[in-house]
């Protein structure tokens, strides 16, 4: 039997905050790093308009430094293609790359929020989403046609 | 109140042959997804993989686990993210089962890099100059990688 070596948690939890913003709070853990992000974006532009973040276990002297580059995020738009890359340069090179991964995972999350967001006002009562939901939502919400096999073909 | 919620968890463990198994499972309020990896060491590449949709909104997310074998072969080096996205996301795959690959890949690196980082946990005060140096020649892609060890930064002037 094998012990592990090595074991990371990311949680990410999202509310509204008003009604044309969403918020997510992400958390991180593992054998290294602890840390945590909280971010807005505003659902008519998809874009961040607020960011903070905390670290809570790190292994340098200088990482905290990656704090204040978060504010490079504000302003960025979800649905960019190259987003997940944008914020690797911006957020993760320029800061911290676990800040990088952990806003790439609370954007992504916003944007799960946002497709399924009609599901949720039904009350969670179906799962079994016909293809006119995903047609729809691949015809108005930016960058998902064509994305994976459940948005292509439509 | 939550409208949506993520629990992601990886896990590395060391097999008795050298090889890696990499776990990532991502829970969140509409899909559940599991996937296992094999890593080949010390070539840093997936030898076997194999993934499961127990939860989605679409019935066709399914259809898109065969893909998941185009992994194989694939190196966690230089153009990992350009190979892991072009062969597992877009129209006949899964986006996300693209991202828990890549996620899955980070925390390979990440179980080596903390190796040397618990080593240098117990350096004295006096003795980290010289620890830190040695730290960077063991651990050299992480220069640049970020602020800590941008170029700028002490941690890198210190190597000289």
């Amino acid at each position: 039997m094998s012990a592990l070596s090595f074991s990371r948690s990311k949680l990410v939890a999202v509310e509204n905050k008003d009604a044309n913003t969403l918020k997510a709070h992400g958390f991180l853990e593992d054998y290294i790093y602890c840390m945590e992000i909280d971010v807005e974006v505003d659902i008519t532009s998809f874009k961040v308009t607020a960011i903070s973040g905390r670290m809570n276990r790190i292994t340098t002297s200088e990482c905290h430094k990656a704090i204040a580059v978060l504010q490079n995020a504000v302003g960025l738009d979800i649905t960019e293609k190259d987003f997940a890359r944008t914020v690797n340069r911006i957020i993760g090179r320029a800061g911290c790359l676990h800040f990088g991964s952990l806003l790439t995972e609370c954007c992504d999350s916003i944007m799960q929020a946002i497709i399924f967001s009609d599901l949720e006002k039904d009350g969670f009562k179906y799962m079994e989403v016909n293809k006119s939901y995903a047609k729809d939502k691949a015809d108005t919400l930016p960058g998902l046609k064509n994305s994976c096999i459940a948005y292509t073909g439509l | 109140m939550l409208i949506y919620s993520r629990n992601k968890l990886t896990t590395v463990e060391d097999l008795k042959d050298g090889a890696l198994r990499v776990k990532v499972v991502s829970n969140d309020t509409w899909f559940s997804l599991s996937l296992e990896m094999s890593i080949r060491i010390p070539d840093m590449e997936i030898a076997d993989i194999k993934g499961e949709i127990s939860r989605s909104p679409y019935e066709k997310c399914i259809e898109a686990l065969p893909v998941l074998q185009e992994a194989i072969g694939i190196r966690i080096s230089t153009g990992l993210i350009k190979n892991i996205n072009a062969f597992i996301a877009g129209q006949n795959g899964c986006r996300r089962m693209a991202d828990m690959i890549l996620e899955g890949c980070d925390q390979v690196v990440n179980r080596f890099t903390s190796s040397s980082i618990r080593l240098m946990a117990d350096i004295k005060p006096e003795d980290m100059a010289a620890a830190q140096k040695e730290f960077l020649k063991l651990n050299p892609q992480l220069i640049g990688s970020c602020i800590a060890y941008s170029k700028d930064s002490p941690l890198v002037k210190v190597e000289g």
